[in-house]
């Protein structure tokens, strides 16, 4: 056992050590993973400990920062009947359109890979219309999330793609998972 | 000036295990570790840094961020818990839905921060405990620091973990804390504070939605338990201080304790599980040279395809070096690994052991097998951790052997076991003997010093360049990188608009709460009720069923009340564009089932009707687990105040000197 964590090198009658050796002792034995067996070594280690933590959730923060105060997520108001989500009726119309032409095709396409499973096949038109929403997101220069907002409200209002079309299917087929 | 008294025999703890390096002694500090740990993570999910409001391509991701940004708009826009989710497949139980996230505490940061904002650290928080739990566990048995941070960063950054990040399932980065329920089992087998905090763990991966994590450990404290348990037959083997029966009682104990946290979600679950359960009936299977190419074949550019698992061959061969030259525990983790690895391997046979599994109750429901390599990554890790700790601590016991052959006569300073470490240099100052003063000359001792002090730099200095090389190659194939997986526009956010349904999409399904629409066209894993009558195009979402004998107008609307003021001219129905279930109620008239769409059989007359959502075993649940919760907070405030006491005394006994 080294002499810095041997209580008796503090007994009386020691002979008086300097002062940076004292202060240095604490250090020492942590270092050397000696338990502590002092106050200065307590307070040592108490006083390290807390930099240390203190020194990694400063970092912390700094770095994930862009977490911790995010930037807001973008906020639509659908109250105005003229303008909803930032578009005017006519611009809504025209997305709208560009779904809802598609939608037979997708419609099709589920019962064709699907011909058994009702379900399925409304879950494939699904798939379309997603990839449909994504070409529209595009050309339309808007959010995915706004490309359905006006779909549904396409849906809700019965809309219609053109004046020989019906309005899109409002109902749906009920969960079936496939196994 | 009084001396300061001597401490009592008593009061001088008993050493702990040595340290061997600065490394190690810097490392043992939790403010350092956590700081790498920030770091690493950073390294490895610097995706999640940008675009925060941004989601993740994979219709997956959308489904789970569905369902937190549903419960998060129930719980901050109306001020109620997510019991039933109008907003999902038109209506469904929220607290018993098994992969609801809502109850778990790492939700507090969806809540408090945004959903995904919320979510992502989550991520980051799950990624650290990762790290934590694997550094400590490999720690305890005998790694070095850097061996157990290299056995940290394989676990951690493995391709699974990528996998499961890309696809949103955050209800599966529980899995991170799969080293700490190794070591709340070990340290189970003598300390019930271990046994508990294991269990609130368990009950933490139930309530974060753990379909999967939860049977995995079990299965994972299983394999624990037989093991522990046949060691346990040779008294000579057993832990000192635990007794035979020790862990059995550690798992009973922290599965105990788990039911009692998670109550709240898993006796609402129990019927969903029960009454609806998942169709699963495709088993799937792989050969061992295919699962084994899922562990080593990097993913290429930033595609992350359902078979990543990358951890890299020369991981595996790492980890088989350190099982074979290592300790026993290696040896036991490289048999766990090959456990893990066979289960993974999913139906290949009649005595495949996931055939077996699947028989027991639950178990059947699960899917996916090769799932079950990420145990086997921690449990590489492990091996592989230990491994490198072998080869930084060989140049200087190489030098401790030579030193004990040589050097005349063997020193004080020279371990028993031929390690040099940074305890016996400190000696030197102290003009110790570290090297025989008497026989050897000065020259010679400090040419053994100056000797060790290489060997100990030569050895860490390896061990660092195999984790450096391990971590860029880990990086390279499984990092989130910027661009990777978070490239979803952010949904709108509609605060004043009224509740509908919408026909929906579940491949977008991100979208939809967002708008305060519920969305009909849905998937679940449970195959739940739905009725037929679920419109996406009504005027109002509350109607008579006859329009010419009632009206019905909306007063109030909540995910889990609901208020009308009804006018009828007879007795009739008032439809709820939601699915039925029978713990909604009405202070007025009865609510009944039509068609499966929840309806209310209303008096004639002028009344206001309030219908309620009440899920008896939600509450029973809630109470449960929340007298859980604070009897566990109340033996922590316990046990933190005896540990202060316990300081007090000791710094009354210890004196003020150096």
């Amino acid at each position: 056992m080294s002499r810095g964590s041997n209580p008796a090198a503090n007994a009386p009658g020691t002979a008086i050590e300097p002062v940076w050796r004292r202060a240095l002792r604490p250090v020492a034995r942590w270092f050397e993973g000696t338990p502590s067996a002092t106050r200065s070594d307590l307070v040592f280690r108490v006083v390290l400990s807390t930099l240390a933590l203190v020194v990694a959730l400063s970092w912390g923060v700094h770095r994930y920062w862009p977490l911790l105060k995010p930037a807001p997520r973008p906020v639509t108001h659908s109250e105005d009947e003229q303008t909803r989500y930032g578009l005017t009726l006519e611009r809504r119309k025209q997305i709208f359109e560009f779904m809802a032409t598609r939608e037979p095709a997708a419609i099709a396409a589920g019962k064709r890979d699907f011909p058994t499973h009702a379900w399925s096949q409304q879950d494939h038109r699904a798939h379309f219309e997603h990839d449909n929403a994504k070409r529209a997101e595009r050309q339309f220069g808007v959010s995915l999330a706004t490309i359905f907002a006006v779909m549904q409200e396409g849906i809700h209002k019965k809309w219609r793609a053109n004046s020989k079309a019906e309005p899109l299917i409002p109902t749906i087929i009920p969960l079936d998972p496939r196994r | 000036m009084t001396e300061p008294e001597l401490p009592s025999e008593a009061a001088i703890p008993t050493p702990r295990k040595s340290r061997d390096h600065l490394v190690d002694r810097l490392l043992s500090l939790f403010g350092v570790r956590l700081l790498l740990w920030f770091w690493l993570a950073a390294a490895f999910l610097p995706g999640i840094l940008v675009d925060v409001q941004k989601v993740g391509n994979h219709f997956d991701e959308h489904f789970h961020f569905q369902h937190d940004d549903a419960a998060r708009r129930t719980m901050v826009d109306y001020g109620q818990l997510p019991v039933w989710d109008p907003y999902t497949c038109g209506g469904i139980p929220g607290a018993g839905n098994p992969q609801t996230t809502f109850l778990a505490p790492d939700f507090g940061l969806r809540l408090l921060f945004g959903t995904e904002p919320g979510r992502r650290l989550a991520i980051l928080l799950f990624s650290i405990l990762g790290l934590e739990g694997m550094f400590l566990l490999a720690r305890k048995h005998d790694a070095t620091a850097t061996g157990a941070a290299v056995g940290a960063i394989i676990f951690t950054m493995s391709g699974r973990f990528t996998h499961l990040i890309d696809r949103g399932w955050l209800n599966m980065l529980p899995f991170y804390l799969f080293p700490w329920i190794v070591l709340a089992f070990e340290k189970g087998l003598k300390s019930t504070r271990w046994r508990i905090f294991g269990g609130a763990l368990l009950g933490w991966m139930v309530l974060c939605g753990g379909t999967y994590t939860y049977p995995y450990a079990v299965v994972l404290l299983g394999l624990l338990m037989v093991v522990e348990l046949g060691q346990n037959l040779f008294p000579a083997q057993r832990e000192v201080g635990a007794k035979w029966y020790s862990p059995i009682l550690a798992v009973v104990t922290m599965g105990a304790v788990s039911v009692a946290v998670s109550a709240v979600h898993v006796f609402p679950m129990l019927e969903i599980v029960t009454g609806n359960p998942r169709p699963v009936e495709t088993r799937t299977h792989f050969s061992a040279p295919d699962l084994l190419s899922h562990l080593t074949k990097a993913a290429t550019g930033d595609g992350i395809d359902w078979t990543l698992a990358y951890i890299g061959l020369s991981v595996l061969v790492l980890a088989a070096f350190g099982a074979l030259t290592s300790n026993k525990a290696a040896r036991r983790f490289g048999a766990l690994a090959v456990a893990f690895f066979l289960l993974g391997m999913g139906d290949f046979g009649p005595w495949a052991p996931f055939t077996w599994l699947v028989e027991l109750p639950v178990y059947g429901q699960l899917r996916w097998p090769q799932r079950f390599l990420l145990p086997v990554a921690m449990f590489v890790g492990l091996c592989a951790g230990l491994g490198v700790s072998v080869i930084e601590r060989a140049p200087a016991q190489l030098l401790g052997y030579m030193h004990k052959r040589w050097a005349r006569p063997a020193a004080p300073g020279c371990r028993a076991d031929g390690r040099f470490s940074h305890r016996k240099f400190s000696e030197i100052g102290e003009n110790r003997s570290w090297a025989s003063e008497a026989t050897n000359p000065n020259w010679a001792r400090w040419a053994w010093v100056g000797g060790g002090v290489v060997a100990l730099f030569v050895g860490w200095y390896a061990a660092y360049r195999i984790g450096d090389a391990i971590g860029l190659n880990l990086a390279a194939s499984n990092a989130i990188r910027v661009g990777r997986v978070f490239n979803d526009a952010p949904p709108l956010y509609d605060p004043d608009a009224e509740f509908t349904q919408a026909r929906g999409n579940r491949w977008d399904a991100h979208v939809w709460p967002g708008l305060n629409q519920g969305m009909l066209a849905c998937l679940e894993a449970n195959k739940l009720p739905q009725s037929l009558l679920l419109r996406a195009d009504l005027e109002q979402e509350e109607y008579p069923l006859d329009p010419a004998v009632a009206s019905v107008k909306r007063v109030s609307w909540t995910p889990n009340a609901i208020e009308l003021e009804v006018d009828a001219k007879e007795e009739t129905l008032v439809l709820v564009n939601q699915n039925y279930h029978r713990k909604w109620t009405a202070d007025v008239g009865e609510v009944v089932d039509h068609e499966g769409l929840l309806a209310v059989a209303v008096p004639a007359g002028v009344a206001t009707v309030t219908l309620k959502y009440r899920d008896w075993a939600f509450e029973a649940g809630f109470w449960l687990s929340l007298l859980t919760v604070l009897a566990l907070l109340a033996g922590l405030g316990v046990s933190g105040w005896r540990w202060l006491g316990e300081l007090r005394g000791r710094w009354r006994a210890w004196g003020s000197g150096p």
